[in-house]
């Protein structure tokens, strides 16, 4: 049986009277990537702080490689928090050391490994300049880095992709599957579920700290897939044959999602559509439910009003 | 441990390059040499005279007998009979300046004296040793002039309880060298206390603490802090001691800077400023990371700070008249065994007089027991703030966590959801 890089048992945290997470089981392995989604308050964070041993579960177990949190232990994580910064006044070089050293490496070992990540991710000739003087896309690259200087077996990065732009994003991307390609089991945890949804090999989704959803990404398609075509053109696209429901694609910007009874297949509906000078196409797909979609299918809500609920929940608090 | 040594090293290599730091350590001893050099500049510019030669007397009153030798006079001087002629002389310079014992000199004392130029600096001194050594004679008095002149030279006051010696021009460096010795401490203290607030204030602004607390352990966190920061401490002290020794060794041999000469800064001065600030920086840093891991921002976390540190060293430097005039007294002992003033009250006692042996064993004692109170009241309510940010916080609040028997990180959602984080 393969050692799990996590495992979580029933875990339970409440806040006064409230259920921030609630009995969330789930297991991670090493060498693959795992998506933790949810909207936002949807309880993520608590986990992952539990999981580092910030805050204790009132209810429940967390293993880390099999162990309960040590010192030991933290070494061998990689933790990019969504709130995240770095000692502005301090060069790039002398901060990634400091934290490389605080990770059980040696100074020089830190500084070496710090200068090669830089190189990596294009900043090598900035090394000596002070945080501050970095753009901000810059220093998301270089909490990147920090959080993998160690080489350490699990990284748990929340929010990896926000404020990063699409160059940067792919190259982080790149870097965390080499990271995978090595055996190190990579927590992924994003409320933007398309951002991560590409990557990950199983997720977890997870709503009001609830399990909402968990399992391999593909057979969680398999499972919540829609027997339908994406279309974008003209026509009346209910008086097709075999056409069950019409409505707007939620992932395609002017797509129709057509909804075909069990008999009818593609293939039919396509041949249906081209000998018919009343339609005409521009696109052809195969409908696939994005995990947006899954997620507001699963919880019976939209991610978008649940995140609005909670913000206007936290504002009243603070 | 280690982490311990690299959160030290990186707060010590961190903070020693603030100009803050440069100032206060370079900056301080400066501006007192450079005050020093302004008042002698001011003071010491009395520009040497050139002395007579010649210098006319017309002694109308019959006190001056030529047979009478008066030693240490640095012109010749050359009787007249009437002002007249002296006058005469003066104008063809023959003579470079006269004077005279007019009638009634006995009762009126008055002297005048005519010159074309500035008297050298010492005539009046001269002519001084001539009239005593004179009247001196015609009385019969034997005693050597200098003795007439200036009866006694220096006092030298044993100080019999702790043995040491002090004498006349060193008095008012004596006095003032305990207290000078105790406020530079209390600055080096202050400033590393800041030093340890904003720091914990950037770490959370800047969010670095999330990584930090996963890192490391809060104890650990606080107390690579504290030590790097002490150290840091150490090094303004030594420096300003460096600089300090570097005076009185120097500072004698320059005319302007002989009374440091006089100053003494006693080995028990020494080892007391050490043991007593060296404690009551590790109680002063407990309740500034309790209570800086609070802060929202600079400004409040200097407000804090002042309002921890302003206590200790007031109520000493606005007595320092109690502490001179009675070191001893009930004042100076009450201020002495509080742990918040004792560091300055005790080490200026020390410094003025003799205190009772028990008496610092007590105040060392109390001073230790209230570290190890605060310092793990601090290092509770330090993990349990750690993550908070902006949030008010409230006494009672504080008070449950400090009585508290397990505490956790405290976060924005522990709080705003159940007003708790400490069981």
């Amino acid at each position: 049986m393969q050692q799990t890089a996590i495992s979580v048992e029933h875990i339970t945290k409440t806040y006064g009277t409230f259920k921030a997470v609630d009995d969330l089981s789930f297991e991670v392995y090493p060498g693959e990537i795992f998506a933790m989604l949810g909207p936002n308050g949807a309880g993520k964070s608590t986990t992952i702080r539990m999981i580092l041993d910030i805050l204790r579960p009132d209810v429940g177990n967390i293993s880390i490689f099999g162990e309960k949190i040590n010192e030991a232990l933290k070494h061998r994580i990689g933790y990019l928090p969504e709130e995240r910064g770095l000692y502005r006044e301090v060069p790039v070089i002398e901060v990634m050391t400091y934290l490389g050293s605080l990770k059980g490496l040696t100074r020089p070992e830190a500084k070496k490994r710090a200068m090669r990540l830089l190189e990596q991710l294009e900043l090598g000739d900035k090394a000596k300049k002070k945080v501050k003087e970095f753009s901000k896309g810059m220093q998301q690259k270089v909490q990147f880095a920090v959080t993998i200087i160690h080489e350490p077996d699990l990284i748990i990065v929340d929010e990896p992709f926000s404020g990063l732009d699409p160059v940067n994003t792919q190259l982080i991307k790149g870097m965390v599957k080499d990271l995978k390609q090595k055996g190190t089991a990579i927590v992924m945890s994003s409320h933007e579920m398309f951002q991560v949804e590409e990557m990950a090999d199983r997720l977890l989704m997870v709503n009001r700290g609830k399990l909402a959803l968990y399992g391999g990404v593909d057979e969680v398609r398999r499972r919540y897939a829609i027997h339908g075509i994406i279309v974008e053109g003209t026509g009346d696209w209910s008086l097709l044959n075999g056409v069950e429901k019409v409505e707007p694609a939620t992932n395609s910007r002017n797509g129709i999602l057509i909804h075909l009874d069990p008999a009818t297949s593609t293939d039919t509906i396509l041949t249906e559509i081209s000998s018919n000078s009343a339609y005409h196409i521009t696109k052809f797909e195969q409908a696939v439910p994005s995990l947006n979609d899954i997620f507001i299918t699963v919880a019976g809500e939209r991610p978008e009003d649940i995140e609005a609920e909670h913000k206007q929940k936290v504002s009243a608090n603070v | 441990m280690s982490k311990i040594l690299q959160i030290a090293r990186r707060e010590y290599n961190y903070n020693i390059r603030k100009p803050s730091f440069l100032f206060a350590a370079f900056g301080t001893p400066l501006i007192i040499i450079g005050l020093w050099v302004l008042l002698f500049a001011f003071s010491g510019n009395t520009t040497e005279r050139p002395a007579f030669s010649r210098v006319g007397m017309i002694d109308t009153v019959g006190i001056i007998n030529p047979d009478v030798a008066v030693d240490n006079i640095s012109f010749e001087i050359i009787p007249y009979t009437d002002e007249a002629s002296a006058s005469a002389d003066l104008d063809t310079e023959q003579i470079e300046a006269y004077f005279v014992l007019p009638e009634g000199f006995k009762t009126s004392g008055i002297l005048p004296i005519y010159a074309y130029k500035e008297l050298p600096n010492d005539f009046q001194y001269s002519i001084r040793r001539l009239i005593l050594a004179n009247i001196s004679a015609e009385a019969g008095v034997t005693m050597p002039l200098d003795r007439i002149l200036n009866p006694f030279n220096e006092i030298n006051v044993q100080i019999l309880d702790s043995g040491r010696t002090v004498n006349d021009a060193g008095i008012v460096f004596t006095f003032l060298a305990p207290f000078f010795f105790s406020l530079l401490f209390w600055i080096s203290m202050q400033t590393t206390g800041n030093f340890l607030m904003n720091g914990l204030v950037e770490e959370k602004k800047n969010r670095i603490i999330e990584i930090l607390v996963t890192t490391t352990t809060p104890t650990q966190l606080l107390m690579g802090k504290i030590l790097g920061l002490g150290l840091l401490g150490l090094t303004q002290i030594g420096l300003w001691l460096g600089a300090a020794l570097l005076a009185l060794t120097v500072g004698p041999k320059i005319e302007f800077l002989s009374g440091l000469g006089n100053v003494q800064l006693p080995l028990e001065l020494i080892t007391a400023g050490f043991l007593f600030f060296g404690l009551g920086y590790l109680f002063n840093a407990g309740l500034l990371a309790g209570v800086g891991v609070l802060a929202g921002n600079e400004q409040q976390s200097n407000q804090y700070s002042a309002f921890i540190l302003l206590p200790g060293y007031l109520p000493p430097i606005f007595l320092i008249g109690e502490f001179i005039s009675n070191s001893n007294g009930s004042t100076a002992t009450l201020l002495s065994m509080i742990p918040i003033t004792a560091p300055f009250s005790m080490v200026m006692r020390i410094g003025f007089g003799a205190v009772p042996p028990e008496q610092i064993v007590i105040s060392l004692g109390i001073l230790l027991v209230s570290t190890i109170i605060v310092s793990w009241a601090a290092g509770k309510v330090f993990r349990w703030g750690l993550l908070l940010y902006g949030k008010k916080i409230r006494i009672p609040e504080l008070l449950r966590v400090v009585t508290s028997r397990k505490v956790t990180y405290a976060t924005s959602a522990t709080l705003s959801e159940s007003g708790k984080g400490a069981e």
